[in-house]
């Protein structure tokens, strides 16, 4: 991409715009994974451009800026939640709104939310290293080397935690399953 | 392919694409234009702060060097301060500076009669004095701008403003005149003077004989 050839150390306004929107979708998307809701993922978006705008000249050796927004998006969504740690999602409004929409199924809709409320609870229940670790890479735009980068570890690292929060994430499911089918 | 095997292959699909969407979020159309907004809002504020910032720097500066050059000039015109060597003397001397303070008033000594060293300490303090008094006249009277010579000049003797008062009251051709006189005093000059003795110092003379 051609911002991502600008050091953040020259960047003026219209280069600044430009970053906005070639990058907006993966700090929100990283802030979303971090937060689980969609008005502290603006807000908590909102924020990286604001420090990378301010902090953005005091690194003159930023040559990726890309890589760098991930990092503050991470780092600024993780300080949200530390914040309130108690996860809110979204309102109901939303998920009512989806249901009245033609085109999808309701039962399809009401898995997946309940689906999704599963998997949420089950990630917040892995061990910190594990989590970090799969809440980025489920980030499709964030590739395995960024997300290194971002927990400060190696590639090799990153992979195997993610293979083992998936192992956990399996079995705890399993479990879950037949708790059900036995009861 | 038997059943549990079968559901942990449902679990492990559902499991990969449940993760897929775990962070498939769009944000809203309006806030990229909020962001930017934002962006722009801020960029101003911080040029306002540092415009505010950099002529409230300069506004300190400007009054600084004002009262120091002040302070300067006023350390110029002051009176001259000399402290006097009992000022600061410790505490068995200020017995004697006592004494001798109130000897240079005319105070009595009383019972106690004043060593020597009071004696002494008296006479340096009434110099002291006396040397103050003399500082603080002359400072008193050499007021007005400093002139730009080092060593400033001193102000002149009486004798020398009437010399200059009656130099400038004099016209010129008396000038040249006195001048004249001056140059031709050596026609004076008597080389060959042999003054006779007066009547009574004759009659002396002839009386010894």
């Amino acid at each position: 991409m051609a911002s991502e050839a600008v050091p953040l150390a020259r960047v003026t306004e219209c280069e600044m715009e430009a970053l906005v929107r070639e990058n907006l979708r993966l700090v929100y998307r990283i802030s979303f994974a971090v937060l689980r809701n969609h008005h502290d993922a603006e807000d908590a978006a909102q924020e990286t451009f604001l420090r990378a705008m301010k902090y953005g000249s005091n690194f003159p050796g930023i040559r990726e800026p890309r890589s760098w927004l991930a990092k503050v998006a991470w780092r600024v969504a993780t300080a949200h939640r530390k914040k309130s740690p108690e996860l809110r999602f979204d309102d109901p409004g939303k998920f009512h709104a989806e249901l009245a929409a033609p085109g999808r199924r309701a039962d399809d809709l009401l898995a997946d939310a309940q689906g999704m409320e599963l998997l949420e609870r089950q990630i917040g229940r892995l061990p910190e290293e594990l989590r970090k670790a799969i809440t980025l890479c489920s980030v499709e735009e964030l590739p395995a080397t960024d997300v290194a980068q971002i927990l400060g570890v190696s590639d090799a690292v990153v992979r195997s935690r993610v293979f083992r929060a998936k192992q956990i994430l399996r079995e705890r499911l399993l479990a879950l399953v037949k708790e059900n089918e036995s009861s | 392919m038997n059943h549990p095997d079968e559901r942990a292959k449902h679990l492990d699909e559902w499991l990969g694409s449940a993760l897929e969407r775990y962070s498939h979020a769009e944000p809203q159309p309006s806030l990229e234009s909020r962001i930017i907004a934002n962006l722009r809002a801020q960029r101003e504020r911080a040029a306002r702060l540092w415009a505010w910032g950099t002529a409230l720097a300069v506004a300190a500066v400007l009054l600084l060097v004002t009262v120091a050059v002040t302070l300067v000039d006023r350390k110029d015109y002051g009176p001259v301060v000399v402290k006097t060597r009992n000022q600061g003397a410790a505490s068995p001397s200020s017995g004697a500076t006592n004494g001798a303070s109130r000897e240079a008033h005319g105070i009595a000594a009383g019972p106690h009669a004043p060593s020597r060293e009071g004696l002494v300490a008296a006479r340096t303090a009434r110099r002291d004095m006396e040397t103050m008094k003399i500082l603080n006249t002359a400072s008193s009277e050499v007021e007005g701008p400093r002139l730009a010579q080092f060593p400033s000049s001193r102000p002149d003797s009486e004798q020398a403003r009437l010399l200059a008062a009656y130099l400038e009251n004099v016209p010129a051709g008396e000038m040249v005149a006195i001048a004249g006189e001056t140059n031709s005093i050596r026609d004076l000059v008597v080389s060959d003077l042999s003054v006779t003795p007066l009547s009574w110092q004759a009659e002396n003379s002839m009386e010894e004989k």
